[in-house]
């Protein structure tokens, strides 16, 4: 999915000293976690500034950051769910040459992603009791989001990286701004809930201009934009259901834990959102730890990695001999292991300092041991999430549809299993589930993905290419493109 | 009895040649019953038939050498052993007719797709590729592999209706087959090869672009492997003359089992003369298809017309095959402004202008026996005709020929050397007779129709009779 900045990034790091290194690790940084570290980074700027701000209850601003989690959360699931599958198609579209498939495919895809938010808000809005004018803003904020989560696929397909960054950036300074000035002069009646209601208002204004500006970044790339069959998309869920299951699987799965905590040991908030403050907490800062493989990943995988990829698929494709196949898929294959192991060992090594870190910094924000227990425990788990989502990731570099599958129903399983099965031993084992199921997913993914590279040139030659040329989805994605009049 | 007959791309889709053999083969034997089997590059439908089935004919199966329909899900499941004897022969290594029992048995080779996409099968190919040291590209020998054995395998994962003999009409798929029905029905198998199947397809080969140039030979090897085992299983191999017999035992083809059954034709009395011309006439009985040369006819009427001769050049047979060819050479007889003299009559009833001839041409390229000499000489016309095929031995008769020639025999693509023959018969039109008298003598003693059905008609019963007493049984010995 991110193959492609590997190049650039080989550049880089063939000038071996450290400034230019160091420029490398920074451009990484910046172009995979940039979006999610700056959004990460304006809520926890929000969070401080509430904090200055006189006059803004706790509950207000409980409500806004919940409100906030729950629209970053569900529209990623719901992205989730058909990520994969718009990614192979547009994969498809453009080894096909059919460029000018692609921007219609991201109008369907919008259609359809804002047709589902709209039906998940509906039934939110409908057993809420919070006021209308504030359910509104929240369906503002989760249509955008969910439209952000599609153009960043586009957009980073198309490597615009920085335009994508900078969009972020700007919205969170406005975001950021906007909120402290207009809580600082208030010049709003009071009322009960206007805090939250101006908080929300920023925050999506925010969100609105990064909105604007990926949008102004998609035109740009997209300079020719036809938009016949944009529902053509849709068969692929009948071609490669395994990669839909995927996704939903792999974000549910990032989920699940809270979501059986919040039932059984959380709290109502408003009567609208349950949440558990401790472990909510403590899975949000294991979850920043795991940071530095995004970067790791996209350093050493898709550059040192991804090159021996690249030789043994042509010396496939291209006519290689047998002898040359082979050598290929053996260094390949060491290569993979080496990168492995690497990040393995550098992500381990950072975990395990923050972990000990922790033991002393976090008493200093925190009073309560119970977050600092499942902060321990989750850190590892976040750990095996991260590995997870790479082995993942490799798998579906090989098209192993169906490992990817397993991987992430494990992991969703896995975790959710678990986490039941802990339940009973009360707030002292929250996050015990969630680390058992993401190593037994990292564990099951890392056998697979080995196993299965060590025979990649049998699945190559041998495998079926045979995918469904009718099924419900076909008819579905007609029926739409003939509703859009574009058939 | 039920005979059953192998008819690979021809009978009854195609007319002239095999297919007219086969028909008429079938409907000279009343008293026996026919099982047609017909290998088809792809689906056929009733309407492209282009004989009717005769009564005789009491099943016909078509067979596709592949199908778009993915057959159904059954897991490849070989032992070692097995996959050493297919190892054996997909190298070639041997015939061993077991290997084609595995072949055909989709419990143990799983259905086509299957085996395809089967570890043992990725093996077996990588294993092959190292013991046949060709060094190429790894996926074009994978590509090559999968379209030589899919469908050999396809054709033998069918069904096949019972029969007491099996007469294949060439080898190729055709004697794949029937050797296949041969060794699980345990009867008797015939081949009847019209031309050297292996051979035909070696020219094909050689001139296909698509073939990777390393991976030629082995296409090559596997057409001949595929005739060697036919060679191997069958009982009797027969050709149509004697050139061929010597590239069948050049094959490997057991000289005990072969023997030459020419073509046969009816005398017909009853032949009229019509359409007379009043100027010396040839003629020419001919598919309008590049194979049968017509230019180098046109381009030799053309001499002749230059050299003062008055001549009139009528050309017999279907132009819709291929039109375009067809459309070229009338094209040409325009350009040269030969409309007089040489006229395209289409399709038409052959007897009728027989004697109105007094000449008849054939300039192909490429020959089995070709019927339509067979049909001139019953007619006692004298001929001029290419060496190809057994237009030689036709024309001046095998060895110890006691009646003659009945004409000449030229190269092929010779339209100097065409024109100069028939100068020839212009200028001694006395000879015309005698010559085509020596053509009927040949066709009385050697080449009849009646001879030819009683001969397989005996054939079928010698060796049906034999069926599980002299036998045992090669599904047994497994």
């Amino acid at each position: 999915m991110l193959a492609g900045i590997g190049f650039q990034l080989q550049k880089l790091f063939k000038e071996d000293y450290y400034s230019s290194r160091l420029k490398a690790y920074l451009y990484s940084l910046f172009v995979t976690a940039g979006p999610w570290l700056i959004v990460i980074f304006t809520i926890l700027m929000l969070q401080v500034l509430l904090k200055t701000v006189p006059g803004v209850n706790a509950l207000n601003k409980q409500l806004f950051m919940i409100s906030v989690s729950y629209c970053f959360m569900f529209s990623q699931v719901l992205f989730g769910f058909q990520q994969l599958v718009v990614t192979r198609y547009t994969a498809d579209c453009l080894y096909e040459k059919n460029e000018e498939k692609v921007f219609s495919s991201y109008l369907g895809f919008s259609a359809v992603t804002a047709a589902a938010a709209i039906l998940l808000w509906l039934i939110f809005a409908l057993l809420s009791p919070l006021q209308w004018e504030y359910k509104f803003m929240m369906l503002g904020l989760f249509l955008l989001l969910n439209l952000i989560w599609i153009m960043l696929l586009y957009l980073s397909g198309a490597k615009n990286y920085q335009s994508i960054a900078l969009a972020f950036l700007a919205g969170g300074v406005l975001s950021v701004s906007c909120m402290f000035i207009l809580l600082k002069w208030n010049p709003f009646p009071q009322g009960e809930w206007t805090p939250a209601w101006i908080m929300m208002g920023s925050f999506t204004g925010g969100i609105a201009v990064t909105f604007l500006w990926l949008v102004n970044a998609m035109l740009k790339t997209f300079p020719n934009r036809a938009a016949s069959m944009p529902f053509e998309y849709l068969t692929y869920f009948d071609k490669y259901p395994q990669l839909a299951f995927t996704g939903i699987f792999y974000n549910a799965g990032l989920w699940v834990s809270n979501w059986i905590i919040w039932v059984s040991g959380g709290q109502w908030l408003l009567d609208t959102f349950r949440y558990h403050p401790g472990y909510d907490t403590a899975v949000f800062y294991a979850y920043l730890t795991i940071l530095p493989s995004y970067v790791i990943f996209v350093v050493s995988i898709e550059t040192r990695f991804y090159e021996r990829y690249r030789d043994f698929f042509s010396f496939i494709n291209d006519g290689g001999t047998l002898t040359q196949i082979r050598k290929s898929k053996a260094k390949m294959l060491l290569v993979l292991k080496q990168e492995i192991e690497r990040l393995v060992r550098n992500q381990g090594f950072i975990s395990l300092a923050v972990l000990f870190l922790a033991l002393f910094i976090f008493p200093l924000f925190f009073n309560a041991d119970l977050i600092l227990g499942i902060f321990r425990i989750t850190l590892i788990g976040a750990f095996c999430n991260g590995m997870t989502m790479i082995m993942m990731l490799l798998l579906l570099y090989f098209d192993d549809r169906k490992g990817a599958l397993f991987t992430s129903a494990a992991f969703f399983g896995g975790i959710a299993l678990f986490t039941l099965l802990m339940l009973p031993a009360g707030e002292a084992a929250y996050g015990v589930g969630f680390t058992v199921g993401s190593l037994l997913s990292f564990v099951y993914s890392s056998f697979r993905l080995f196993q299965y590279v060590s025979k990649a040139d049998y699945y190559a030659f041998c495998k079926s290419r045979h995918t469904p040329i009718e099924g419900p989805f076909h008819n579905l994605s007609r029926r739409l493109n003939r509703l859009a009049g574009a058939e | 009895m039920r005979v059953g007959m192998i008819a690979e791309g021809s009978y009854p889709y195609v007319s002239g040649g095999v297919s007219s053999w086969i028909h008429t083969l079938i409907t000279g034997m009343e008293d026996i019953e026919f099982s047609l089997f017909t290998i088809t590059p792809e689906k056929k439908k009733n309407s492209e038939l282009k004989y009717s089935l005769t009564k005789n004919t009491v099943h016909h199966q078509n067979v596709e050498l592949i199908t778009d329909f993915p057959d159904k899900k059954v897991k490849s499941n070989l032992t070692e052993a097995e996959l050493s004897l297919l190892f054996k022969w997909f190298t070639f290594q041997t015939l061993d007719p077991k290997a084609l029992l595995i072949l055909g048995n989709q419990e143990k080779m799983g259905s086509v797709e299957e085996f395809f996409e089967s570890e043992s099968f990725y093996t077996l190919v990588q294993e092959c590729y190292e013991y046949e040291e060709l060094y190429g590209s790894f996926l074009d020998y994978m590509w090559m592999w999968k379209s030589m054995y899919t469908p050999v395998m396809h054709l033998l994962q069918q069904d096949y209706s019972k029969v007491d003999v099996i007469h294949s009409a060439s080898t190729g798929y055709g004697g794949l087959i029937g050797s296949y029905i041969s060794i699980v029905q345990n009867i008797p198998f015939i081949i009847t090869e019209h031309g050297i199947y292996s051979r035909e397809r070696e020219e094909e080969i050689l001139q296909s672009s698509w073939i990777p140039v390393i991976y030629k030979k082995r296409w090559i090897r596997f057409f001949h492997h595929l005739s060697r085992i036919a060679y191997e299983q069958a009982e009797d191999v027969i050709t149509l003359f004697e050139k061929n017999r010597g590239y069948q035992l050049e094959l490997g083809a057991p000289a005990e089992k072969t023997a030459i059954v020419p073509n046969g034709i009816d005398i017909n009395t009853s032949l009229t003369l019509q359409g007379k011309k009043p100027v010396f006439h040839i003629g020419a009985i001919v598919r309008i298809v590049p194979i049968k040369d017509i230019k180098t006819m046109i381009y030799a009427a053309n001499t002749l017309r230059r050299w003062g001769y008055s001549f009139h050049w009528s050309i017999l047979g279907s132009d819709e095959e291929l039109p375009e060819y067809a459309q070229e050479c009338k094209d040409l007889v325009v350009s040269l402004e030969l409309e007089q003299w040489v006229t395209f009559t289409g399709k038409v009833n052959v007897q009728d202008y027989l004697l109105s001839f007094d000449v008849c041409v054939l300039t192909s390229l490429s020959e089995g026996q070709p019927l339509a000499i067979l049909e001139g000489m019953a007619a006692s016309r004298p001929w001029v005709a290419t060496d190809v095929g057994s237009c030689r031995e036709l024309i001046e008769g095998r060895e110890e020929d006691p009646y003659g020639a009945c004409g000449f025999v030229i190269p092929p693509i010779q339209p100097e050397e065409l024109a100069d023959r028939l100068r020839w018969f212009m200028n001694h039109p006395e000879l015309l007779e005698r010559m085509g008298k020596n053509g009927l003598n040949r066709v009385k003693n050697d080449y009849l129709l009646s001879d030819v059905i009683t001969f397989y008609r005996n054939l079928y019963v010698k060796r049906g009779e034999n069926v599980g007493r002299h036998r045992i049984p090669a599904a047994k010995i497994i």
